[in-house]
């Protein structure tokens, strides 16, 4: 006879482990972590060859991975847990958790922001909970919220989601692509909203501002496949996510009469490929069961949506992240009901699809109804404040809209025999007018081309500067027309 | 409703090995309590003198005996551990070897010449169970329904480790084939199938040699995957039909191909079951091996005689299969006729590290359970019900994928008990 000890469960296991799952997660990151480095510190000095800002994305990164760990140390040595150092650097979430809030900041965040950043991420986002695998919300997710609600001014002082090549290209005018979009009040046409940060391919590659890490599609779609492969990921919840924001997008640039393009920027844009698969899949913070994380999936896509749409922040896919988060609890209960109940499953299917499609006219009737707004604005944008008369000659004196606002270019021109005979710029607040079009044959070519305006090139650098002084050109002899 | 996953088969230490044979114990110990808690009547008391194959207990329930193995006295009885853990009072009769039947038995030519209420009285006269682990009797099973359409062969096995099943066939395919067309006829069955997994070519050599003479028998694979040897899902992957409770709702008979073996020797030699083929395999065992043992003998003393263990760090001792056998303190386990598998290893299982939530445990859950809730709410009565908790059939998925290596089989065993129990009272 012989004596053994007694286990009960299963005596084989897969060689599934946690560590395994987040190791993949890393892997998937590593060539985000080097665009990163080539987008942001390579590229972003080739004009202006710097080595701080060259390193600049991998210091972020470095310094995120030290401070998470060091938090993490510290905190398990003053609850007294006993883990070693080793032990946690052996902890592959903690690497994940750094990563990943190194990835979503802008480059320019100074680096006492990123050290903060990381502990509140560390400590607010995981450890008061007791730990991974309690925590309510994406630990990284925390970390950015707090030092972009409470810094916001200091990182768009220091040069905001530009690096130094973005910050000097003027198409771009500091703005990433949906602060700009946001800014034209969705009068959303290819031109203004793609064409300054080249085409859609750009998008896709990832070459347009945004923060760190997020712009690549492609690297995010590639770790997408990679984490599919290796099972390692609630795949469920970005194939919806990234659908549904197309489809509700699909329907607004539809009903506005713009074509595919218009989707595409906007599943391109925001980081919300790098959103969708790597912050919205955190399992820890996402539904346990494949039918919620499809729910769950798609409530993310309405809601970044709104947030776009609705709101004056164009940056909605972190922000509803953290807002389905608090909600996963709720999808796990109602898990227990569609688990077991195919018409409670079926029914929550069709409303939610029912709420897509309600959302998606409800904005699509937003965006109409602001586009007609701001062509109205349009028509507006020319005030004539005093007209005088002498036979056949007349002098205007007007305000137009300029980059700098509605009223920011104040002019005289001189009209004789229906034609414009001189345009005199007589203050404007746009500086670019100082520093790139006054001392051009600019205004020459306006009264030159004034029966065809479409013909003169915006002069580069002051390229909103110059469309308004076309505007104003073109409006300036309909008022005339008019007003006879 | 069909999820399945490929698991480690860990199948090769056995699976080329020929059945070997160990039926002379020393002594055997017949419990008087199954694994499901069914009681067995004394049949005899100490001093009587035992023929091979006479009747030493009945469960009077259902007037279902158990027979004895060997021939011999009986002597003081004694608590035994059986494949659950549980210590259970036996009857003890000690071997002397001559293996006396009480009557002369000789063979039957054509073992298809009995009538479906004579076959379903010999089912239940010679101790026929289920031997693939359920220790249900099989003529409950054949008189379930007055009609039956199908019969299925089941040789999935799709537990790891296990080839008791697969030793049996590749050995054995005739007689096997012979008596499903027996049953067939005698049932007044249309078809049979027997189901492989599609692995299994040997096997399927084997049955094609002769099956060619048996129009009526048909061969089906399912993926070498767990659990595709359960029931239900044999069932649905073969004939497309979903079942509720049990095959014979829909006319459908599923027994194991151990059983038709068994079935096999019933009607040919008018035998009893007192005899089965069990694997003994791990990385603890000397030369792993499939034995055919007697019902009632130890497993310590089979392992003995193919050649004990091998040294290694904390063994673990399982009666059944990895998936859903038990882990037992001693090797002094009575073989039952459930017992189709002693597994002795080392097993390196990480530690237990939190749950990530990723939800492994609820995609793989063949009954669509979600193993983590309930492990969370095992204190919950009502939420246990409302997680169907009950439904759970022990597959052991959950465990076995979990990347945290948390428990859930068993934790998901022991909140069923909870809600079965609250449930009687």
């Amino acid at each position: 006879m012989r004596e053994f000890d007694v286990k009960k469960d299963v005596y084989i296991k897969s060689d599934n482990s946690t560590d395994k799952i987040m190791f993949n997660v890393i892997l998937a990151l590593i060539p985000i972590v080097l665009f990163a480095f080539f987008k942001n510190g390579v590229f972003a000095v080739k004009n202006n060859f710097n080595l701080y800002i060259l390193f600049k994305p991998l210091i972020l990164i470095l310094i995120s991975l030290i401070i998470t760990i060091l938090t993490e140390y510290l905190w398990n040595r003053f609850s007294k847990n006993k883990i070693s150092f080793k032990e946690i650097i052996d902890e592959k979430h903690i690497i994940v958790t750094a990563l990943l809030f190194a990835l979503i900041i802008p480059i320019n965040t100074p680096i006492i922001l990123v050290c903060l950043g990381s502990i509140i991420a560390s400590i607010l986002g995981k450890l008061i909970y007791g730990g991974i695998g309690q925590n309510l919300f994406n630990p990284a997710l925390i970390g950015r919220l707090f030092i972009i609600t409470a810094y916001s001014g200091l990182i768009i002082k220091e040069g905001g989601y530009l690096n130094l090549y973005e910050q000097t290209v003027s198409a771009i005018n500091g703005a990433t692509p949906l602060a700009n979009f946001e800014s034209l009040k969705h009068l959303s046409t290819y031109q203004n909203v793609v064409s300054p940060y080249g085409s859609l391919l750009n998008f896709f590659v990832g070459n347009i501002p945004g923060s760190l890490g997020e712009t690549s599609a492609l690297l995010c779609l590639l770790g997408l496949i990679f984490l599919i492969y290796k099972k390692a990921i609630k795949w469920r919840i970005p194939i919806t996510y990234i659908s549904t924001v197309f489809i509700i997008t699909l329907i607004i640039g539809f009903s506005n009469g713009e074509g595919l393009w218009y989707p595409t920027f906007q599943i391109l844009s925001g980081g919300l490929f790098f959103g969708a698969i790597f912050m919205a899949t955190d399992p820890v913070t996402s539904p346990i069961t494949s039918f919620e994380q499809i729910i769950y999936g798609i409530s993310l896509g309405v809601l970044t949506s709104v947030l776009r749409f609705l709101t004056p922040f164009p940056e909605g896919v972190l922000t509803s992240i953290l807002v389905m988060n608090l909600f996963v609890p709720l999808f796990n209960k109602m898990a227990i009901k569609t688990r077991f109940n195919k018409y409670i499953k079926y029914s929550i299917l069709i409303i939610t699809i029912l709420i897509v499609f309600f959302i998606s006219l409800m904005l699509s009737y937003k965006v109409k109804k602001s586009n007609e707004e701001v062509s109205n604005l349009n028509n507006s944008n020319l005030s004539v404040i005093n007209a005088l008369e002498d036979g056949n000659k007349t002098m205007y004196e007007v305000v137009h809209k300029g980059f700098m606002g509605p009223s920011s270019i104040r002019a005289n021109v001189y009209i004789e025999n229906d034609k414009i005979i001189n345009i005199e710029i007589i203050e404007t607040e746009d500086h670019y007018y100082d520093t790139h079009i006054k001392n051009t044959n600019f205004l020459n070519e306006l009264i030159k081309n004034q029966d065809d305006i479409n013909k003169v090139d915006a002069i580069s650098g002051a390229t909103y500067t110059s469309n308004y002084l076309k505007d104003l050109t073109k409006d300036i002899l309909i008022y005339h027309k008019e007003s006879k | 409703m069909s999820s399945s996953i490929t698991i480690k088969s860990n199948k090769k230490m056995t699976k080329n090995k020929k059945i070997i044979e160990n039926t002379k114990p020393q002594i055997i110990y017949i419990p008087l309590e199954s694994k499901l808690g069914v009681k067995y009547t004394h049949h005899v008391k100490e001093g009587d003198y035992i023929y091979k194959g006479s009747v030493i207990a009945i469960n009077k329930k259902i007037n279902f005996p158990i027979h004895s193995s060997v021939s011999g006295y009986v002597v003081s009885g004694n608590k035994k551990i059986i494949i659950n853990g549980k210590k259970i009072k036996c009857i003890v009769i000690e071997n002397d070897f001559k293996e006396k039947y009480e009557d002369r038995r000789g063979y039957k030519k054509n073992i298809s010449n009995y009538t479906k209420e004579e076959f379903i009285n010999m089912l239940r006269e010679h101790g026929i169970t289920g031997l693939s682990g359920s220790d249900f009797p099989t003529f409950l099973k054949y008189s379930s329904a007055k009609n039956f359409d199908y019969l299925l062969v089941n040789g999935v096995e799709c537990e790891p480790y296990i080839t008791a099943d697969y030793a049996l066939m590749k050995e054995h395919a005739e007689e096997i084939l012979e008596c499903i067309d027996a049953i067939l006829e005698i049932m007044n069955i249309k078809t049979g199938y027997i189901v492989l997994k599609e692995t299994y070519l040997d096997v399927i050599n084997c049955f094609n040699k002769y099956i060619g003479t048996y129009p009526n028998i048909k061969i089906k694979t399912v993926a070498d995957a767990y659990p595709n040897g359960w029931e239900k899902s044999i069932v649905k992957e073969v004939l497309g039909i979903s079942i509720t409770n049990y095959p014979s709702e829909k006319g459908i008979l599923t027994n194991n191909v151990s059983t038709i073996y068994a079935i096999y020797e019933m009607l040919k030699y008018n035998r009893p079951l007192t005899e089965r083929v069990i694997t003994i395999t791990g990385n603890c065992i000397a030369k792993p091996q499939n034995i055919k043992v007697k019902i009632g003998a130890l497993v310590s003393e089979m392992i003995e005689s193919i050649g004990g263990y091998k040294k290694l760090k904390d063994p673990l001792f399982i009666a059944g299969g990895p998936m859903t056998g038990n882990s037992l303190e001693t090797d002094e386990v009575v073989i039952t006729k459930d017992l189709n598998c002693v597994i002795v290893l080392e097993t390196n299982i990480d530690k237990v590290s939190p749950c990530i939530r990723c939800g492994k445990c609820a995609s793989v859950c063949p009954v669509n359970l979600i193993p983590i809730l309930i492990k969370e709410n095992k204190d919950d009565l009502k939420k246990l019900e409302k997680l169907h908790t009950t439904k759970c059939i022990q597959c052991g998925l959950c465990s076995y994928i979990c990347p945290s290596k948390l428990p859930l089989k068993e934790n998901v065993r022991m909140a069923k008990e909870k809600v079965l129990e609250n449930e009687r009272i």
